[in-house]
């Protein structure tokens, strides 16, 4: 059904100069709260999902000095587990996958021709989720008996929360209740980005974008979002279930009444294996779009990789119980996980293979985001190849559970994700600040990270054959493993060097950095055809797409010999306009309902973060006093109701 | 370009870090070191990681260094100037890709089933000892050779089994999950509240194994090892005589830990 | 000025002809189904394991149960009625529809507190056995949904008393009715398993 509903349109010269009268309502710090501007809210996802990265890295370093020489005092047994579980929490729940979000956000509607996201407000309400939830999840460091004595009151069941050791008798006070609620709330935030973009990406894309002319980035924020909406509400039951049984003695996961713990080992995992590609391929698209843009080259294979990209998404699901042998399945199960596992590898290993072939016979300029991609594709695949020999289970039945199997994941979720992530940081940076990054700074940033990271975690893959078990606070002298883990220590602070080298970078040419103009990188999706940073309502005019890299086309024509030659300026681009650019235009096209595409004012809301900030209240109510939960509630009736009657647009 | 150098010079360290990995070099080794089994399931399961690890490894080479290669060769030069061919893709050549790698892999497929059905076979003729994990500590029973029904417990995180001997412990917990392992012996299996898991091993030659619990179970979870001593069948049988003797009046740990 | 009017240019149809809205309640459903699927697993995989009673068989009141299952299927009906009747323009019936939509969902709910106390009273609570858990909490977020569902019911009721409701935007109405029709066929899922379908 097409819809029918007519927004209020606005030509652009009276858009332009509404916000000229309004100028000032575009500034200053409520102008952030009320933001409905994908962009805005793209920018507060980074900020805040690199705070929590500074915390989950400095929660990393205090596991590393206590690690670092054998029988080490520096944590307790309780602060040990209290530190590695929030660190683990944090990575996977505050960082990548925010950061991820970050990235859909600011990029999805450009890179689709569209003014903003299918649904702003939800927009906004995902971000204020995952700011409330984060929070959340963090003010249990405060609940011990005093934070500056060293009693942290944090979760301290592990990040993966395996029943029955989350249950009361066996994990008594609160962290573990922050940590569930935490969950829950951060999954909400999750869902709703997951429902926008899908949304967005089906609906809002420009004439001419078919789905195959969308860029790789879109294709995997679209899987992605679709891991997400399907993945979430197993975890949100799981998480219901151990809320029940901590909360108000039920028997999900009492063994004394017949329950099963290792439902909770299905249940984690079923959402668990999607969760690592919904970690990781955000950044397989950031990467498949640096390439090509520095290879000068298409990417190679654009169908498959693709495709792999679907397929990855599809056979995340038939998985699971990989995380799961040493359990007792019995061999006809680990036999099947076994061969799905081995076979999940195979469109990963396309992927590698098309972004090597994108590389081969480019002209490869060696700018900072594609120091970063080159590491993502050799640092991943070290991490695929150890998943490999994880797949294989005789194997993994000594590796579960080791610092091998820690070695592997960082390799994938941070040698994959975090390099994804920099890299196209690296390269957006310019795009939505106008300035770029410093490359020598960027270069210097490229290898302390690359150097500590192989010292940090290439040393966790001997460990953990060496017998290593994760999650110990303390070994004993006389089993090897001090040379090691002294190594990896020296590794994570080198790498926590270069994380404030990127600092510096960041806030140095923020002010300083050179001007970047509308395309500093000569590239080839739609973003770089407006300027930098883009106004608010993107384009001025919906683009017409005729092509994947569409831009690019524009830029460029074919000679004779399929060689592409620069097209003269002015000559085909009427891509953008530059008036009315800098802060601008309160213009967006379809806010919810009117699914149109025509120019009109959207209003900046407050209900987004009221209806957000009732989710934390209730929280902390199921934990405290069901009084508050009632205040969580009305305040979430309040924001909900006040967002349905509000216009979303000004009449 | 000098910083191309610099990563190639990175990566000839990585691959010479690779083979002195494998060339026994003392720090390597250490009591729970997997790759140096003294039974029958670890060596095992230490051949079939082999397998599948030095195809890994080998495609990890092919891949590191043809970056390395495609970087080098395709950089753009000073005075490069126009655009190279815009090359979309080869199908034939990605097929191969996904083929060759899926067939690969289907090898590994066959041990990978066989070294399961042969793991979850327990041999009829192994010795049972029960074991426990508690919160935080190992107690191993053993039936009575004497025919009493009072299983013997050794001391707590100790255990002791006679060498060239199929063994089957089961794997009992009721508080949280633990996981049952001795690196040099055997990959581990998790002990589970509710469900009575099962592993076999053996050791070929006689020590003293050590093994610790590898599934996090709470505050004490790194403080949870025990031993494996192996021996002859001659001194096994009188240490468990002398177990058997020095029970009376020992309480099973679990009366302490309530339900 | 180059760009008269730039919204003139560009379409207004979605690229799928969907509805912004209805593709996202389409998506939320399928996620819903999830949520639901991965409750109604536990409760099968329960479904045998309880150390004591009261046992399914001897709680159940199949024909109270199938008399509100009843109830919550006619008022389906009643949604599709009320959406037929806002799509013709007619907004007063389509009132005298969503009211009766949003009283037989309020009647199931009363059916569903009536069995929950009487459950209650004959001796299990949601820590009894592995029944009560899962039963309690599966039912409890299924009555949770058609309570939400009312609520929407009556904020359309309250909407088109201040004139919000009309014939184009029929699609609010629809979108409510797609909500209800699906906790209404999550119902019949569960009566079936739970209900009909008992272990021996």
């Amino acid at each position: 059904m097409a819809a029918t509903y007519s927004p209020k349109r606005v030509s652009m010269a009276d858009a332009i100069k509404q916000t000229r009268e309004a100028g000032e309502s575009y500034q200053g710090i409520w102008s952030w709260i009320t933001t409905v501007d994908h962009k805005r809210i793209g920018v507060m996802y980074g900020v805040t999902s690199f705070i929590f990265f500074l915390l989950g890295g400095m929660e990393a370093l205090l596991i590393r000095v206590q690690l670092a020489r054998p029988a080490n005092e520096f944590l307790s047994a309780d602060q040990y587990n209290r530190v590695f579980t929030m660190h683990g929490t944090t990575m996977v729940f505050l960082v990548v996958m925010p950061m991820s979000a970050a990235f859909f956000n600011l990029l999805v509607p450009l890179m689709i021709g569209a003014r903003d996201v299918a649904f702003p407000r939800m927009n906004a309400f995902s971000f204020w989720v995952f700011l409330f939830g984060g929070i959340f999840m963090n003010l249990s460091f405060f609940t011990g008996g005093g934070i500056l004595h060293g009693d942290i009151g944090a979760p301290d069941a592990g990040w993966f929360g395996y029943a029955p050791l989350t249950l009361n008798k066996f994990s008594p006070g609160n962290g573990v209740n922050y940590w569930l609620l935490g969950i829950q709330i951060l999954g909400i935030a999750s869902l709703a980005g997951g429902f926008n973009f899908i949304v967005t990406i089906l609906n809002m894309r420009a004439p001419g974008m078919s789905l195959f002319r969308m860029p790789l980035f879109v294709w995997m924020t679209l899987v992605t979002s679709f891991l997400l909406i399907f993945a979430m509400p197993v975890i949100a039951v799981a998480l219901f279930e151990l809320m029940f049984d901590r909360l108000f003695n039920a028997n999900f996961f009492n063994a004394a009444k017949g329950g099963t713990p290792l439902l909770w080992q299905h249940m984690f995992w079923l959402f668990g294996h999607p969760e690592v590609y919904i970690l990781i391929l955000p950044a397989m698209g950031i990467v498949s779009e640096v390439l090509p843009t520095f290879a000068r080259k298409p990417l190679f294979g654009y169908p498959f990789v693709v495709f792999s990209g679907v397929a990855i998404g599809f056979m995340s699901w038939g998985v699971w119980a990989h995380h799961m042998y040493t359990t007792g399945l019995g061999s006809v199960a680990n036999s099947a996980f076994g061969i799905s596992t081995i076979l999940i590898s195979v469109p990963t290993g396309v992927k590698i293979f098309n972004w090597m072939a994108t590389l081969w016979g480019g002209s490869i300029s060696f700018k900072t985001p594609l120091y970063f991609s080159i590491g993502f594709i050799a640092m991943f695949t070290v991490g695929g190849l150890t998943g490999v020999t994880h797949s294989i289970v005789p194997a993994d039945y000594q590796q579960q559970d080791t610092y091998y199997i820690v070695a592997h994941f960082h390799q994938v979720l941070f040698g994959g994700a975090i390099f994804g992530l920099f890299s196209g940081i690296y390269y957006w940076f310019p795009k939505f600040t106008g300035r770029m990054l410093s490359e020598p700074l960027g270069k210097l940033h490229f290898w302390l990270m690359f150097a500590g990271f192989n010292l940090t975690f290439q040393p966790m893959m001997i460990l953990g054959l060496l017998g290593m078990p994760r999650r110990i606070q303390s070994y004993p002298d006389g089993y090897g493993w001090g040379f090691w883990n002294a190594m990896a220590t020296f590794g994570a602070f080198t790498i926590a060097l270069s994380i404030l080298v990127f600092i510096f970078n960041v806030i140095r040419s923020v002010r300083h950095g050179e001007i970047a103009g509308d395309d500093p990188w000569d590239a080839r999706t739609l973003e770089w055809s407006i300027p930098s940073p883009p106004p608010p309502y993107n384009f001025a005019e919906i683009p017409q797409v005729h092509a994947l890299d569409d831009f690019w086309h524009k830029k460029y024509a074919e000679d004779e010999h399929g060689r592409p030659v620069p097209i003269p300026q002015g000559a085909a681009i009427a891509v953008s306009s530059h008036e009315g650019g800098g802060h601008g235009v309160e213009a967006r096209n379809g806010d919810e309902g009117d699914g149109g595409h025509g120019i009109h004012l959207p209003s900046p809301s407050y209900m987004p973060i009221i209806a957000a900030a009732g989710m934390p209240i209730m929280a902390l109510g199921l934990i405290y006093d069901y009084a508050l939960l009632a205040v969580g509630v009305a305040v979430l009736i309040v924001g909900i109701y006040g967002w349905a009657l509000e216009p979303a647009t000004e009449e | 370009m000098r910083r191309i150098t610099v990563s190639r010079l990175l990566v000839v360290a990585m691959l010479l870090g690779g083979v002195f990995l494998f060339s026994g070099c003392g720090l390597f080794n250490g009591p729970q070191n997997v790759f140096a089994p003294r039974g029958e399931v670890a060596r095992d399961q230490k051949n079939i990681f082999f397998l599948t690890m030095y195809p890994a490894l080998a495609i990890l080479i092919l891949v590191e260094v043809g970056l390395l290669y495609i970087c080098i060769r395709y950089r753009r030069k000073k005075n490069d100037s126009g655009l190279p061919a815009q090359v979309h893709g080869n199908n034939r050549l990605e097929l191969a890709w996904t083929i060759a790698p899926a067939i690969l892999l289907a090898f590994f497929i066959v041990p990978t089933i066989g070294g399961i059905i042969d793991l979850g076979r327990t041999p009829k003729d192994a010795m049972v000892i029960d074991v426990n994990g508690v919160q935080w500590a190992w107690q191993f029973s053993y039936p009575d050779p004497a025919g009493g029904l009072t299983p013997i417990q050794a001391p707590i995180g100790e255990m002791h089994i006679p060498v060239n001997r199929n063994i089957e412990v089961k794997l009992h917990s009721n508080n949280v999950i633990h996981s049952f392992w001795v690196p040099k012996l055997a990959g581990k299996t998790d002990v589970i509240p509710s469900r009575e898991n099962h592993m076999w091993f053996n050791a070929f030659e006689p020590g003293t194994y050590s093994g610790q619990c590898a599934e996090f179970c709470g505050l004490s979870h790194g403080e949870m090892r025990f031993t494996v001593t192996a021996e002859s069948q001659a001194d096994f049988d009188a240490w468990l005589k002398e177990q058997a003797a020095a029970q009376r009046g020992v309480e099973p740990l679990l009366a302490f830990q309530g339900d | 000025m180059a760009h008269v009017a730039a919204g003139e240019t560009t379409h207004l149809e979605t690229n799928t002809g969907l509805d912004n809205r209805k593709l996202l309640m389409w998506l939320f459903l399928g996620s819903e189904c999830l949520f639901f699927g991965s409750f109604i697993a536990a409760y099968l995989l329960y479904r045998n394991r309880n150390v004591s009673g009261p046992y399914p068989k001897d709680l159940f009141d199949i024909p109270f149960t199938s008399v509100s299952s009843f109830v919550l299927l006619m008022s389906s009906l009643c949604m599709v009625l009320a959406l037929s009747a806002i799509q013709r323009g007619n907004v007063h019936k389509m009132r005298i529809w969503l009211l009766a939509t949003a009283f037989l969902g309020l009647v199931f709910l009363s059916g569903q507190a009536f069995e929950f106390t009487q459950f209650y009273r004959e001796g299990l609570k949601l820590d009894t056995n592995m029944f009560g858990t899962t039963f309690f909490v599966l039912t409890g977020f299924h009555g949770a949904h058609v309570t939400i569902g009312v609520l929407i019911l009556m904020s359309l009721y309250g909407g088109s008393l201040k004139g919000k409701i009309t014939e184009e935007n029929a699609l609010q109405v629809e979108l409510a009715g797609l909500y209800w029709h699906f906790v209404d066929i999550v119902w019949i899922i569960i009566f079936t398993m739970i209900y009909l379908v008992q272990p021996s």
